[in-house]
């Protein structure tokens, strides 16, 4: 049997690639993919401690995180695709009339 | 179960459910009513709270609470929701921002802030920070012909969506610590030994860091004046009302409940990001020539000041956030109505020098406005001054001096750039003035009550204190 650790070490491995892809990566739609990777990682995370624990309620919660991770693509695209309408880019660096 | 203790969050739901119907099948005329009929969905809510008030009632296997934190909590996002809303329609209208989706989304955004209040498991933290935060970043961008609006979304979008990652990976970690999403289940544990291991420890760390972004403390707050600024400012009056309160309340449940008798670090962490938000936010809103970026850098400096009463913790430190939030609320709230009618355009925000001479062409909204500002810079005797000497009281008292210190010293700072609006607008004459500033029905509602609540909550305090420690008395 794999032991806990693996997975652990894997999700930690996949989330840490998520929180790096937001900050370094310079597209859009990059860092949204960044974003399902750390929420993807979490759900790594529950799946083991549900299997470990003997526990199925918590299964379902990562059912949950997906829908919610869908709807959080769906608001995410149309904002992207709002941006690219008035800039014709999804380079994160043209988003600076605000600053101060 | 007495599912009546949820009916709050249901009349949400149906409510704005509803209102997505409506608004997609009525004409021009019926549109015009959306606002009405959102100040009733939400007025009716918040009676609904009220009715069962002292009872507590733990519904859905143990999903959501009702207790009296609920309903303190909750009625100030309801009382802030409901002054944002009552003055939107003229606002948004003048920035070609009015659509009927922003009604609805208001009234889910609202409903996943009470649900988030209510929480009584880590899944519904999750799903009622997420229920809260994406009908914000829509309404954001609100104005999708103009670049700010859009930019002002897509930023407050990738911050939240990013904070929301470090949530759910705290939460997993936690589960894995205590074997248990049920925050209830996670304080008894916790001081059983999860709450030392590496793993309890690790994941504690990220679920503040993840509510951090939500209330906007240094660092993670880029956020804030981006969105504020960019957003519509009936939105931002929104902004400043609901998310920062729901954003607090849980982190207070969680922090001073769930992860109580902790390993000293996580006081150490709320202790550093109470001396930042107040330092940076303050220093950064001095260099400010906008006033709506200015009052959201000041925004993340009352989020510091608040997070004072955190550090502290207790019954007593406790209700006195909840007391502060109360008068934050009230003053914000009031003051970004003020500037939603003064400003002339939203693609250049206003700035102090457009506020010269408006003491004389507009000295009502003039003086009201600098009411809100006094209560923000806390002077004598309005809401603001009362809860932060109350808040500095109770940290000197459990010998939190430094971070007094740090605190008075940003109070004092504050006041230059409070004042600067109305020495700008009484002191100074005008070269131009703007003869369309219309005064709704709507808005002089907003005005009045978050003036008079402003003065009556700072006036005699005893009442609200009392009523905002006593929802926090079980934790302890």
């Amino acid at each position: 049997m794999i032991p806990l650790s693996h997975y652990l070490l894997l999700s930690a491995i996949i989330f840490g690639l998520g929180v790096v892809g937001v900050i370094i990566s310079r597209n859009l739609i990059k860092l949204l993919m960044s974003v399902e990777l750390m929420l993807n990682a979490a759900n790594l995370v529950f799946i083991t401690f549900a299997r470990w624990y003997g526990d199925p309620g918590v299964h379902i919660f990562v059912f949950i995180v997906f829908v919610v991770a869908a709807a959080e693509a769906a608001v995410g695209l149309s904002l992207v695709i709002a941006v690219f309408r008035r800039k014709e880019s999804v380079d994160v660096d043209i988003l600076r009339l605000l600053k101060g | 179960m007495n599912l009546s203790l949820f009916s709050p969050q249901i009349v949400l739901g149906i409510g704005g459910t509803l209102l997505f119907l409506f608004e997609a099948f009525a004409s021009e005329r019926g549109r015009s009513f959306l606002p009405t009929l959102t100040l009733l969905i939400l007025a009716l809510s918040g009676v609904l709270m009220w009715k069962s008030y002292g009872e507590i009632g733990v519904l859905f296997s143990g999903m959501v609470v009702y207790d009296r934190f609920f309903v303190f909590f909750g009625t100030l996002v309801l009382l802030g929701s409901f002054l944002a809303v009552s003055f939107s329609r003229p606002s948004l209208q003048q920035q070609d921002a009015f659509r009927g989706e922003y009604y609805a989304l208001v009234l889910f955004s609202v409903l996943g802030m009470t649900l988030l209040i209510s929480a009584a498991n880590m899944i519904i933290v999750f799903l009622g920070m997420e229920i809260m935060s994406l009908p914000l970043y829509i309404m954001a961008a609100m104005r999708r012909g103009s670049e700010r609006s859009v930019e002002a979304g897509a930023k407050y979008f990738l911050m939240g969506a990013f904070a929301s990652g470090f949530l759910l990976y705290g939460i997993a970690l936690v589960y894995g610590a205590t074997g248990t999403l049920s925050i209830e289940e996670i304080a008894r544990v916790w001081p059983r030994g999860a709450g030392f291991s590496s793993l309890g420890v690790a994941g504690m760390l990220l679920i503040v860091i993840g509510l951090a972004f939500k209330i906007a403390a240094v660092p993670f707050h880029m956020w804030e004046p981006d969105a504020y600024e960019g957003a519509p400012t009936a939105v931002t009056a929104f902004f400043a009302a609901g998310p920062k309160i729901a954003g607090f309340a849980i982190l207070l449940r969680l922090v001073s409940w769930a992860f109580s008798f902790s390993d000293p670090v996580i006081l150490r962490i709320v202790w550093m990001l109470a001396a930042l938000s107040m330092t940076v936010g303050n220093f950064l809103a001095l260099t400010q020539s906008s006033v709506k970026r200015m009052l959201a850098y000041s925004g993340i400096a009352h989020a510091g000041y608040a997070l004072v009463g955190l550090v502290v913790g207790g019954t007593v430190a406790i209700g006195l956030v909840g007391y502060y939030l109360l008068g934050y609320l009230l003053a914000s709230v009031g003051a970004f109505a003020v500037i939603a009618t003064l400003e002339k355009s939203q693609e250049r925000s206003l700035s102090f020098a457009d506020c010269a001479g408006k003491g004389k062409t507009n000295p009502g909204l003039t003086l009201v406005l600098t009411l809100f500002l006094i209560s923000l810079a806390g002077i004598p005797p309005v809401a603001g001054f009362v809860a932060k000497f109350y808040i500095f009281e109770q940290a000197l008292q459990h010998g939190f001096v430094w971070l007094v210190i740090i605190a008075a010293v940003n109070s004092i700072v504050s006041v230059y750039y409070y004042l600067r609006t109305p020495v700008y607008a009484f002191m100074k004459t005008g070269e131009e003035t703007n003869p369309d500033i219309r005064i709704s029905a709507g808005l002089v509602f907003t005005l009045v009550v978050a003036a008079l609540g402003t003065i009556i909550v700072g006036i005699s305090p005893e009442y609200f204190i009392k009523l905002a420690s006593s929802s926090v008395m079980w934790f302890f």
